[in-house]
C-alpha cells in the first residue's frame, strides 16, 4: 500500500537572467530603460527547470541526479520555497529542512554554542526544543569545546557541524543538496546510520548527489535531470543504469 | 489551523530573538570598547555639537543641551535603524538562498537592534533630565512616539531593503539624503514657524518625532493630537508603501544576490 504524496511538483519552470554584471549601478541601471542596453547587460535567459512534474511519498527517498549546471539545486530550492515557480504548482506538506550548502547560517565569530541556537532557529526550532538536542548536536559534530568560534575549526568540522544541526531538527521533509562529502570516513558512515534512521521514522528525503553508489544505495526512487527537463523519472536502478551509460558515451568534460 | 499559526508564529519569535542577539554580538565582537561605543559615539557628537552651536543657535532655547541631545538620539535610531536595514538582505544572501525563512524577520531585527541601542541612548537622557531637574512625568507619551518611530524606521528600511537588491547605488543617494535631511530637521537649531521652514516641517516625519519627544521630556507638555495624528498617518503610509516595494522585489532576491 503506498502512502500519500508529501511533495508534489505539478509542471513547474523557472528562468534566470543572466546578467553580465551582478552589480546594478545607477549606469546600468540607465542602460536597463535602453533596447541596446538591456540587450548588452542582459546576456541571456536561463531555463534553470522546464516543465518537471513529480511527487515523493511520505517516508520515501527521492534522488536527484545530473551533469552540473542540470537545474538539480534550483529544483531543490523550488521545492523548499526558497525560489517561487515561474509556472507550475509545489505542494508540500510538512516540515521542511534545507540543506543546500554546509555552511550556512554559521557566522564565523559568534561562538558555536550561540551559532546553535541561530542555525536551528533559522530551521524553525523554538528554543526549548534547540536546548533539548543541543548537546546531542555537539556530541555527532564531535565538538568538545561550544565557546569557540566557526572560524577556528576546520572546513571539515563546520560541515559536521552544520549537518548536525540539520539532522537534529526533527524534519518531516529534508532536502539535501550534496552534503555527504562533510567531514572524514567515520562522519560520513555516521551521517549515512542517521540518515537511514531518519527515514525508517518517516522522513521523506530529496537528495541530490553526484555519488551514484550513494543514490543507489539510499533511494526509493531517482529523477534525472537534462538542461533543466526530466530526462528519465522511476526506479532507482534503470535510471542510475541509463544514466551511467550515457555518460560514458558523451566525450570527457563536455557540459551539454 | 490555528495550531499550526501559532507553531509559526512561535518560531518566527524565536528566529527574530536570535538574530537580534547575534546582530548585537556580532556589532560588539573584536571591539575593545564594545557595548561603550553606544554611548560614546553619540555622546562626543553632542559634546562637538553643544561646543560649536550653544552660543549662536542655543542662546534662546531653554534646557538647549538636553533639546539638542534629544535631537541626536532620536535622528540616530531612524539613521542607524534604516542604513542597518539597507544590507540585511545582501548581508544574509547565504541565509536567504539556502534556508526558507521571513525575509522580513531580518529586516525587523535590524531596526530593534537600532531600537536597543536607542534605548541604551535614553536612559542617558533620563539621568540628565533628572540631573537638569526635570522629572518627565509624561514618559508613557514617549513610548509612544518611539512605537511610531519604530513603525516609520521598518517602513523606510522595508524600501532600502528592497531597493538595495537591484540598485545598490542608492547607498550613496541615500547617504547624501541623508546629509540634506539631516540639515532640512531641527536638530541644533529651532524650527522656523514660517515660510519655506514651517512647510518642510510639516512634511517632515522627523520633524513630528524630535518635537513630540522634546515636548514630552523636556518640557513636560502633552502635545496637541493633530502632531500624533499627523506622525502615524506618516508612519503608517510609509510602511505601507516600503513592504510593498520590499515584496514587489523579493521574488528576485535570491537570483540577485
Amino acid at each position: 500500500m503506498s502512502n500519500p504524496p508529501v511533495i508534489t511538483v505539478a509542471n513547474i519552470s523557472k528562468a534566470f537572467w543572466v546578467h553580465a554584471r551582478t552589480d546594478a549601478t545607477l549606469l546600468s541601471r540607465m542602460a536597463d530603460f535602453f533596447p541596446s542596453g538591456a540587450k548588452r547587460l542582459h546576456s541571456r535567459k536561463i531555463e534553470a527547470v522546464h516543465d518537471v512534474s513529480l511527487t515523493v511519498e511520505k517516508g520515501k527517498v527521492l534522488g536527484v541526479i545530473g551533469k552540473n549546471a542540470a537545474g538539480k539545486s534550483t529544483l531543490l530550492r523550488l521545492i523548499a520555497g526558497i525560489l517561487i515557480p515561474d509556472e507550475g504548482e509545489v505542494s508540500v506538506d510538512g516540515k521542511i529542512v534545507s540543506l543546500i550548502s554546509l555552511s550556512v547560517g554559521l557566522r564565523p565569530t559568534l561562538s558555536i554554542c550561540d551559532n546553535i541556537y541561530l542555525a536551528c532557529s533559522l530551521f524553525g526550532m523554538p528554543r526549548s526544543q534547540i536546548k533539548s538536542v543541543y548537546s546531542e548536536i555537539l556530541d555527532f559534530a564531535g565538538i568538545t569545546d561550544a565557546t569557540m568560534y566557526p572560524y577556528q575549526l576546520s572546513t571539515g568540522m563546520n560541515q559536521r557541524l552544520s549537518f548536525s544541526i540539520a539532522v537534529h531538527t526533527t524534519p518531516e521533509i529534508l532536502l539535501l543538496d550534496e552534503v555527504f562529502s562533510a567531514g572524514d570516513i567515520g562522519f560520513q558512515a555516521k551521517a549515512q546510520e542517521r540518515m537511514e534512521s531518519m527515514i525508517k521514522g518517516e522522513t521523506t528525503v530529496v537528495m541530490v548527489s553526484h555519488s551514484l553508489e550513494r543514490i543507489r544505495a539510499m533511494s526509493d526512487e531517482v529523477l534525472w535531470l537534462d538542461a533543466g527537463s526530466v530526462r528519465m523519472f522511476g526506479k532507482t536502478d534503470d535510471v542510475v543504469n541509463a544514466y551511467m551509460s550515457y555518460m560514458q558515451e558523451r566525450p570527457v568534460g563536455s557540459i551539454r | 489551523m490555528n495550531i499550526f499559526q501559532n507553531t509559526q508564529l512561535h518560531a518566527d519569535t524565536a528566529l527574530l530573538w536570535e538574530i537580534t542577539k547575534s546582530n548585537f554580538k556580532l556589532q560588539n565582537e573584536s571591539s575593545a570598547l564594545g557595548i561603550v561605543w553606544y554611548l560614546l559615539g553619540p555622546l562626543l557628537l553632542f559634546g562637538i555639537m553643544l561646543f560649536v552651536f550653544s552660543h549662536r543657535l542655543g542662546a534662546g532655547v531653554e534646557n538647549y543641551p538636553l533639546y539638542l541631545l534629544i535631537g541626536i538620539v532620536t535622528w540616530n535610531f531612524f539613521s542607524t535603524g534604516a542604513g542597518r536595514c539597507m544590507t540585511t538582505v545582501t548581508g544574509n544572501a547565504g541565509i536567504i538562498k539556502s534556508i526558507p525563512i521571513r525575509i522580513e524577520i531580518l529586516v525587523i531585527a535590524a531596526v530593534i537592534h537600532a531600537l536597543i541601542t536607542h534605548s541604551i541612548e535614553i536612559v542617558i537622557v533620563l539621568a540628565l533630565l533628572l540631573w537638569a531637574g526635570i522629572l518627565p512625568i509624561l514618559i508613557p507619551l514617549y513610548f509612544l512616539v518611539l512605537c511610531i518611530s519604530f513603525v516609520f524606521t521598518l517602513g523606510v528600511g522595508f524600501a532600502l531593503a528592497g531597493i538595495y537588491v537591484i540598485f545598490r547605488d542608492v547607498q550613496q543617494i541615500w547617504s547624501v539624503v541623508t546629509r540634506a535631511w539631516w540639515f532640512a530637521t531641527p536638530i541644533f537649531y529651532i524650527p522656523t514657524t514660517t515660510g519655506l521652514g514651517k512647510t518642510l516641517s510639516l512634511f517632515n516625519p522627523m520633524y513630528y518625532s524630535i518635537h513630540l519627544s522634546r515636548e514630552i521630556l523636556i518640557y513636560n507638555r502633552v502635545p496637541p493630537l493633530s502632531l500624533f495624528l499627523n506622525y502615524i498617518g506618516m508612519a503608517l503610509g510609509t510602511l505601507f508603501v516600503g513592504y510593498y516595494i520590499f515584496r514587489k522585489i523579493r521574488p528576485s532576491f535570491v537570483a540577485l544576490i
